[in-house]
């Protein structure tokens, strides 16, 4: 074949040519997928809060694409063509050094995502995004009302719920810890609350329970357990004070009395371990609790919660003695109605 | 071949091969610059808060600055300059013209700049490789318009009537670019609109999944018809000169320009495996994907076997050294390309560091040597003088290749790490993130090796174009 300077000039982009009908011209016209029945087009204020999520470049390291075999928020909600209806430019994403957000919306609460965008680490002590602190004012609440619409129908329903449940939570918060852990008892659903310890508090299992602690809880709970982490002053409710449960005894398990135990003063209703199990394992909606469920093991909850009862509420260590049948058996069961509650 | 005495009198944009060296130097500089916003970046991974609440340095917003710079400042220029030294020799005439090709580049930089600081105000279309707001987009397009018409202005007043490899590649190269950069930027939609329906259509953009498909189209092919081909010409000029053989073998040139424009352009898609496109589309991507196979391995054998019996040279011809590294760091990150497009090999690696690493390969590892290469082969021929130094040339040698095969193995392993725990073990992403911790720290360090052999071949080159007479020459010029 001899290669003149026409051959080129004409062969060259008609076989591009060729291509790009086969490969994005047909497709342009066959493949016009209808929007799906979970997609609902943006509002003026989410398209703006889109608008600073492009700006920012989150795209980046933030996937849309929820594949059938990921495990997430949305896992089980895989990505439908007609999901993308509404979306130009198109933020499909190739690239995962942070959770896919195409299922986002209301797995966090409006306060957790103020937190999180203000320095990542506040919420996420294990987090390597940077801090967007410089978004502030209308930027932010439109970034956050965009990040809460992801996912479409369902994720909008789940931002409501939350929302809904938030002016509840902070009523019961100012009634004092008592009444608050009263009502959160009050929420779990009862099977919870009588739920033997599968994992006694051993020295091992609150060793891995520290560990659990300072990945996941500290942000907001802070090192001593007393709610005084780096997100507590952008969140509302503010994060549980586990030291007010120790300084009641609410623990019946303790024998001796807390610190400022006064049956008068401070009768407390007890927050026990099946309760921080279904706490961690749902989170609490409304507040910036989230559901760890699908980042925390059973036994690491178990652990978790054995770590917060023994550091931060005085409960007992159970010394291991050897059996392999002992870290099936459980502890003693606290029951929450065993414990009088200062309004009753 | 080198012009000894200009008249005093000529500007400096007429005279001979100084829009070669122009683009040349210019890449070298946007190669320092690119690559400390890439240290920048990978020390934002390992010290988040390095620079926090400073938007213009916010780890996202230096990502698309980077790989805009590496793409159209770096590499675009480099070729740029090679081109306009490649094809006045292969068509024994002058450029067409000198003066246009300086005035072209310097607008061409000027572009390129305006861009970064767009992308770092934060004014972006937001899609990868298409982020240059409009306003950059339509100079740029103009640009390559303008570039065709330098490079075909100059074949059509040749007096040598044969066309070598180098001149198809680079006569397709200068075409494809333009029509693809067009689509993929959807340069005639530039505004941010509300279409009838109330939908809102943002600049640069189509619709829905829609616009993934045009935008991957164009992402994957403004490496593979433009940086590829691009290079792969500068290659077939530089290897069989340096060595003083002809090319092995005129059909299998053949064979790989036209099976590489026909295979590389459908490949786009295989970015979108993981994405509900239609299979057709997919099953379309991925045999392109593998196809690819022929087109490399045809050129890959040509410019090696045009190497028999001078493997040796390797040794004490630096620009030789950096070119044949760069063609087998090609040779293996397309081999890489093709398998990783595999449905069951994408399913793992997709959206993980693999893919980073695969990238750095393609651009650092493969046509950032040849650049390099290009840039100390040429440069001392257009001065007039020896390269400064061999052996500052030589450190810069093996400090990019333990650093770009550090960073590679890095980020490889990290893709495989995160790809075990999201896949293999169904965790959630932020499970993944204390394990790919310490591979970013690797990534820094080889990162590092990257960034100072940058700052050598600028130096290099930067002394070898003011030193005038009293060097003294340790090795002999090739």
């Amino acid at each position: 074949m001899k290669m003149t300077p026409l051959v080129i000039l004409f062969g060259a982009p008609l076989v591009l040519l060729g291509v790009i009908v086969a490969n994005l011209g047909m497709p342009h016209y066959v493949f016009r997928p209808a929007p799906s029945a979970n997609a609902v087009p943006y509002t003026a204020l989410q398209l703006r809060g889109r608008q600073i999520y492009v700006q920012n470049g989150c795209v980046y390291c933030h996937s849309q694409d929820t594949r059938p075999m990921d495990w997430g928020v949305g896992s089980g909600e895989a990505a439908e063509p007609g999901d993308y209806a509404y979306d130009s430019p198109h933020l499909v994403g190739s690239e995962r050094n942070g959770p896919d957000l195409m299922r986002e919306g209301g797995y966090h609460s409006d306060d957790w995502h103020r937190a999180h965008f203000e320095d990542p680490r506040y919420v996420r002590p294990q987090s390597f995004m940077p801090s967007f602190r410089y978004i502030q004012g209308a930027d932010l609440t439109a970034l956050i009302a965009y990040v809460q619409c992801l996912g479409g129908r369902r994720g909008q329903k789940r931002a409501q719920e939350q929302a809904q449940r938030k002016g509840v939570l902070i009523v019961y918060y100012k009634k004092g810890p008592a009444l608050n852990v009263s009502s959160l008892n009050s929420s779990f659903p009862q099977q919870w609350l009588t739920m033997p310890n599968p994992v006694p508090p051993t020295p091992g299992s609150i060793d891995r329970g520290r560990t659990v602690y300072s990945a996941y809880c500290e942000g907001c709970h802070g090192v001593y357990g007393d709610g005084r982490g780096d997100a507590k002053p952008y969140l509302n409710p503010p994060p549980m004070d586990f030291t007010l449960l120790q300084a009641t005894g609410a623990n019946p398990q303790v024998q001796r009395p807390g610190y400022h135990y006064d049956y008068a003063k401070n009768k407390v209703s007890v927050l026990n371990n099946g309760a921080i199990y279904y706490a961690v394992l749902y989170g609490i909606p409304g507040s910036a609790m989230p559901a760890f469920k699908g980042q925390l093991e059973s036994e690491k909850i178990w652990d978790v919660g054995n770590y917060i009862g023994r550091s931060f509420m005085g409960w007992k260590t159970q010394p291991y003695s050897g059996h392999y049948d002992e870290l099936a058996r459980s502890a003693p069961v606290i029951s929450p109605k065993t414990v009088l509650v200062a309004s009753r | 071949m080198t012009p000894e005495q200009e008249p005093p009198k000529t500007l400096w944009i007429d005279r001979q091969d100084s829009a070669a060296l122009h683009g040349l130097i210019s890449g070298s500089i946007w190669f320092v610059i690119g690559t400390t916003i890439g240290l920048i970046m990978s020390h934002e991974l390992t010290l988040p808060d390095l620079f926090a609440g400073i938007p213009q340095l916010v780890f996202s917003r230096l990502r698309p600055a980077h790989v805009n710079m590496m793409l159209f400042g770096f590499l675009s220029t480099t070729f740029f300059g090679a081109w306009y030294f490649l094809v006045p020799r292969l068509c024994a005439t002058n450029l067409r013209t000198e003066r246009f090709a300086n005035l072209l580049l310097l607008c061409w930089n000027m572009a390129v700049l305006g861009g970064t600081i767009a992308l770092l105000m934060g004014d972006t279309q937001g899609k990868e490789y298409s982020e240059y707001p409009w306003y950059i987009d339509w100079p740029i397009e103009v640009l390559l318009i303008c570039n065709i018409g330098i490079i075909y202005g100059t074949i059509a007043r040749r007096t040598q009537p044969k066309m070598y490899v180098s001149l198809w590649y680079i006569g397709g190269t200068v075409l494809w670019i333009a029509m693809i950069y067009a689509i993929g930027n959807v340069l005639w939609h530039p505004f941010t609109t509300t279409l009838p329906d109330g939908q809102v259509q943002y600049s640069g953009s189509l619709i829905g999944l829609d616009d993934a498909m045009w935008n991957w189209f164009y992402g994957h092919n403004v490496f593979g018809l433009y940086i590829t081909t691009g290079g792969i010409g500068i290659v077939y000029y530089l290897v069989p000169k340096m060595v003083k053989q002809p090319v092995y073998s005129h059909l299998m040139s053949l064979i790989g320009f036209w099976a590489i424009v026909l295979l590389y352009a459908p490949t786009g898609q295989h970015h979108l495996l993981q994405a509900p496109l239609p299979n057709w589309i997919k099953v379309y991507a991925i045999i392109g994907s593998v196809g690819l196979v022929v087109p490399v391995f045809s050129q890959s054998t040509n410019i090696f076997m045009t190497m028999r019996g001078c493997w040796g040279q390797v040794t004490n011809n630096i620009p030789l050294r950096f070119v044949i590294t760069g063609a087998f760091f090609y040779l293996a990150v397309s081999i890489q390309g093709s398998i990783q497009s595999l449905m069951v090999v994408n399913r793992f690696v997709h959206f993980s560091q693999w893919t980073v690493g695969h990238a750095h390969l393609a651009l650092l590892g493969g046509f950032g040597f040849i650049s390099t290469g290009a840039m100390y082969y040429i440069i001392p021929r257009i001065v007039g003088r020896p390269l400064w130094s061999q052996n500052l040339a030589d450190t810069q040698y093996w400090l990019m290749l333990f650093g770009i095969t550090g960073f590679f193995w890095a980020l490889t392993a990290a893709g495989l790490a995160q790809a075990s725990a999201w896949v293999s073990t169904g965790e959630q992403v932020f499970r993944a993130v204390d394990v790919v911790k310490p591979y970013f720290y690797l990534r820094s360090w080889f990162g590092t090796m990257i960034w100072v052999g940058g700052w050598l071949q600028l130096y290099n080159l930067y002394q070898t174009v003011r030193r005038r007479k009293e060097i003294l020459v340790i090795e002999s010029a090739t």
